[in-house]
């Protein structure tokens, strides 16, 4: 039990980190994390949702589809999602302004996060995260922890390469990218060392 | 009231009406494309089962699911079991199992072991990953000597192989290989109780 | 009226590219471009799901009520990305179990969305098409120039055949997520190299880029 918490936890959040390893959730990644500050922001929020949606996918999909509609996944983890993060957002707006304030502009974004679709879809095929709703929504939660830690870890790299000179061509998206790749390479090679 | 009724009529309707129109569209893909998506596993698992047993094409061997015992002595990853005939001929078993790596990488694999115990070979038919990253390890050389040939109980009373290499997936073959081994000695245990 | 038609296809692949210019697209991008094959395939899916997306919500744009008009879109793109999945998973399985979880991801791709909103959502069904036959040729290009680079260097190998022989030691980085940041940044690099000495790209919009660089003021000239 707490061995299959923690490898679920070990295995999407760092070592198969949804960024760095399997290349999920490239678009904000690249798009909030100009300042440390807004990456955390993202970070919070994209958790916030990823572990909500989690629990509500598996929900949806072992009371309608399982069996019948498998077919129809796609579709509804997509509307879930949208309609979730749209539900939060007001939720957020009436209860907790505050929380609103710093998270709101995020939402929106995060329904086109591939992400999050990909970890409803992923949890449902894990050996260890199928088990049950409360492992598949701990599996979102370790995958967005996974996203917030490489974003916030490229904030600060990012602060760096915005002060460099850099060639012409290679100003805006390529050389942040080419950061993001060795910031990759850094987190992979770093991770590959620890074996369980 | 009535108003803002009609309003929110007049933004679902389309709403719901596209819904369905997809809906029914997928659904009549889905009547098409489901018996062939299963045809194209059935031969897929058809020919790994040839393969694993050394067949040539035209050879059609009998393929019988075993009864899996439902209990704690089922080791868990173990999916199916069958018994392969060639015509009257025993030919051996085939488990399909599933293992994970220390981490999230899940395999699905074929292993074939004869009558005696022996592991005449090891397949992989899907990995949640990268697929073909389980081919890989398993023509690495290394696995292949260290499985082939031997039988179970000499396996599972020696000492886990080293892992090297590409880690993640050799840990889940090796897992996978395991639980297939695991399963074999439940069943043939099984068999020699009620014989 | 093919001269249009050009310049759509002109403006897909080079001026706006979907992947190397307007940077949409990009998990997939990086993830699948380990070989040229895997490439193609995911090319000719997007594209599917671009044209069949784009006839969709052309046909209902006036149907289409503005402010449910998002999630009429990704209802219409999500069926046709299950659609295509079926598909490729019944006649071209092994291509589909290649593609794996990022065949159902092209719905969140958001050059589909994109195109949707910006340019399907305002033309008639003819064009939308075309436009949706240019991207998607555009993003197949991009995806194939990414994955030749990739498989011929980290494996040695083009469409599988080998092509340096048995004495070829493959950059192991390239085939893996971090070579694939690597490799796509160098070609957003060219494009805009390209796109610099390019006569086409007006003389306001450099101008503005230009600008926004001096201003930037932090950069240093190293002597």
């Amino acid at each position: 039990m707490i061995l299959d918490i923690l490898a679920i936890f070990l295995s999407v959040a760092l070592v198969d980190n949804y960024v760095f390893s399997q290349t999920l959730g490239i678009c904000p990644f690249l798009g909030v994390s100009s300042k440390p500050s807004t990456a955390l922001g993202m970070g919070l929020a994209v958790t916030f949702v990823m572990t909500m949606s989690n629990a509500v996918t598996r929900l949806v999909f072992d009371l309608l589809l399982k069996g019948r509609f498998e077919y129809l996944q796609t579709v509804v983890f997509i509307l879930i999602i949208a309609s979730l993060v749209q539900l939060i957002e007001m939720m957020l707006k009436k209860l907790l302004p505050s929380l609103y304030g710093a998270l709101g502009i995020y939402l929106p974004l995060i329904t086109t996060n591939c992400a999050v679709l990909g970890a409803a879809t992923n949890a449902l095929g894990d050996q260890r995260a199928s088990a049950n709703i409360l492992f598949s929504s701990f599996y979102g939660f370790s995958a967005a922890i996974g996203f917030t830690i490489a974003i916030l870890i490229f904030a600060g790299v990012r602060a760096r390469i915005d002060e460099e000179s850099v060639p012409e061509p290679f100003r805006g998206t390529p050389i942040t990218l080419i950061g993001a790749g060795i910031t990759a390479l850094v987190f992979n090679g770093l991770l590959a060392g620890i074996k369980f | 009231m009535k108003g803002r009724l009609l309003d929110l009529a007049r933004i679902s309707l389309p709403l719901v009406v596209i819904c369905t129109l997809m809906v029914a569209l997928i659904a009549a893909v889905n009547h098409f494309t489901a018996p062939v998506i299963n045809e194209n596993e059935k031969a897929l698992f058809n020919q790994s089962v040839k393969d694993l047993f050394g067949l040539s094409k035209n050879e059609e061997p009998t393929v019988d699911p075993l009864h899996l015992p439902e209990n704690e002595l089922l080791p868990s990853g173990a999916l199916a079991a069958y018994a392969v005939k060639m015509g009257e001929k025993q030919l051996g078993y085939c488990m399909e199992v599933t293992g994970s790596g220390a981490y999230s990488e899940d395999l699905r694999m074929l292993v074939a072991i004869d009558g005696d115990g022996q592991i005449i070979d090891l397949c992989c038919l899907a990995s949640s990953e990268t697929p073909g990253k389980g081919d890989k390890v398993l023509n690495d050389g290394f696995y292949s000597t260290y499985y082939l040939g031997r039988t179970v109980d000499e396996i599972t009373s020696a000492d886990p192989p080293i892992l090297s290499g590409s880690t993640k997936t050799a840990t889940a073959l090796y897992n996978a290989v395991d639980c297939a081994l695991a399963l074999y000695q439940t069943l043939t245990v099984q068999k020699g109780d009620g014989a | 009226m093919f001269k249009t038609i050009l310049k759509q296809f002109k403006e897909g692949v080079f001026d706006k590219n979907p992947l190397l210019v307007q940077i949409l697209g990009v998990c997939a991008s990086l993830a699948i471009t380990t070989s040229v094959s895997n490439a193609l395939y995911m090319g000719l899916a997007v594209t599917a799901v671009l044209v069949c997306s784009n006839l969709f919500v052309s046909l209902l744009r006036k149907f289409i009520p503005q402010q449910v008009r998002i999630a009429a879109y990704i209802v219409i793109i999500s069926g046709f990305v299950t659609i295509v999945e079926m598909l490729m998973k019944a006649y071209l399985p092994s291509a589909a179990e290649k593609l794996g979880i990022f065949l159902p991801l092209i719905v969140v791709n958001c050059i589909i969305l994109g195109r949707a909103e910006a340019y399907a959502s305002q033309n008639a069904p003819f064009p939308s098409i075309i436009d949706g036959l240019a991207m998607g040729a555009g993003f197949t290009i991009a995806l194939l120039l990414l994955g030749a680079i990739r498989e011929l260097f980290g494996a040695g190998t083009l469409f599988g055949i080998s092509i340096f022989g048995q004495s070829y030691t493959p950059i192991g980085i390239l085939s893996s997520p971090p070579g694939a940041f690597i490799v796509l940044g160098c070609l957003i690099a060219l494009m805009q190299y390209l796109k610099k000495d390019c006569p086409s790209m007006n003389s306001t919009q450099r101008r503005k880029s230009q600008s926004r660089m001096s201003k930037q003021g932090r950069i240093r000239h190293d002597p």
